[in-house]
């Protein structure tokens, strides 16, 4: 969770450097433009598309890093609700009781899928 | 100096400018002493291979370079050492530019008749959006863009249309000087003779001059009134572009214009030849 501006602005910041050496961007600053001009009304809306791709692709990222520790036991406390902590329940007795295991498996794959999906679909709609 | 240039008036003129980038401990001299002037409504073709400082002059006198030395006087206000933004936007009003390439001097994410409104908004023209709306239109027509197509984006339209929208958006405030800066160099042959073409127009029903920027030699001589030939940053001659044609005084400018591709393809084959020794010449 620390860590997870870090990409973001990584990217952030290659979109702008690439976004800022167009010539619009010239063409902009030769009629006076000042730089909140440039960069809220040149840079922001080219790059907006590619910083909402990457908002809905660490959605299923951190579903995934979440559902992770609490499966190892590092995450919520035992007996709250979450992904994890069912699957790591239902496959302690997964010979026994399957279906114990196979409901929250499902949900968790729909979930990761659904997610890449709507990432796909938002990238495809910006570009 | 030919007699039609002393009747008309300098609009631009650029003295002694010096422009060197310092780059890694390298001195790189992009334009060294170089001094022309342009008068009202004339078109001046600046020419020279790549990397001669074409560019980076026409770049100094809209301000996106810092001159190192030298004067550029526009309507006999001095550009060069202007601090203020406001000031800036004020005096620069009249100098618009195209820019080289079509495909990237448009803002994707605008619709082109914003892009033209914006631009007159950034630069107080016009009293409201009306008239700005109006104005927009009117630099439309003159590129022969349709009207209608003013709310499509960029993406829509070709590489051709979209020169002209630049053209537009440099056209729209109505000012004295444009400066072209390669603005033919991307497009295909057919489609520079259009713009080439509408340039020419422009300038005979507007009386706006052009510095235009080239390295395409026939269509600098087709455009241009006066020619200044650059090579590694020194402005070798300048004149009329018949003299320059008919009798260039610089070994240099006979080179180059040796190097215009002819359409006989043993001319063609030689001419090759020429530019390659010529660049292996300016490599030394």
């Amino acid at each position: 969770m620390l860590s997870g501006w870090i990409e973001m602005s990584q990217i952030s910041r290659a979109q702008v450097l690439h976004v800022k050496e167009m010539e619009y961007i010239q063409a902009a600053r030769t009629i006076g433009a000042g730089n909140r001009h440039i960069i809220f009304g040149e840079i922001l809306p080219n790059i907006m598309g590619k910083m909402i791709t990457q908002i809905m692709i660490s959605i299923p990222a951190a579903v995934f890093l979440e559902a992770f520790l609490s499966f190892v036991g590092l995450g919520m406390p035992p007996g709250s609700c979450s992904l994890g902590t069912l699957l790591s329940e239902g496959f302690k007795s997964v010979l026994l009781h399957p279906y114990q295991l196979i409901p929250s498996a499902v949900l968790m794959i729909l979930l990761i899928v659904g997610s890449h999906l709507v990432a796909n679909g938002l990238k495809k709609a910006t570009e | 100096m030919s007699k039609t240039d002393v009747s008309k008036k300098a609009l631009l003129s650029v003295n002694d400018l010096c422009m060197y980038f310092d780059s890694a401990g390298r001195r790189i001299k992009a334009a060294e002493h170089v001094s022309f002037e342009i008068n009202e409504g004339e078109v001046f073709g600046l020419v020279g291979e790549s990397g001669s400082g074409k560019s980076s002059i026409g770049k100094c006198i809209i301000g996106l370079n810092r001159a190192t030395s030298g004067s550029i006087s526009f309507h006999g206000t001095e550009l060069t050492g202007i601090k203020s933004r406001r000031e800036y936007t004020e005096k620069m009003r009249d100098i618009q530019m195209i820019f080289q390439d079509p495909m990237s001097s448009l803002n994707p994410k605008k619709q082109v008749g914003q892009i033209i409104r914006d631009a007159l908004k950034i630069q107080h023209i016009g009293k409201d959006a009306k008239e700005r709306d109006k104005m927009a239109a009117d630099a439309f027509r003159r590129v022969g863009i349709p009207v209608e197509y003013a709310d499509r984006y960029p993406r829509s339209f070709s590489g051709g249309q979209r020169q002209r929208i630049g053209i537009a958006r440099a056209l729209a405030g109505k000012p004295k000087l444009v400066i072209a800066d390669e603005c033919i160099a991307a497009l295909d042959a057919s489609v520079q003779a259009q713009i080439v073409n509408m340039i020419n127009e422009i300038k005979k029903e507007t009386g706006t001059a052009f510095l235009f920027i080239s390295h395409d030699l026939s269509m600098v001589r087709f455009l241009s009134d006066r020619i200044g030939v650059l090579h590694l940053g020194y402005l070798l001659e300048t004149g009329t572009a018949e003299e320059i044609f008919r009798e260039p005084m610089h070994p240099y400018t006979r080179k180059l214009l040796g190097a215009i591709p002819r359409c006989q393809c043993r001319i063609l084959l030689r001419a090759a030849n020429h530019s390659v020794r010529l660049s292996a010449t300016t490599l030394r």
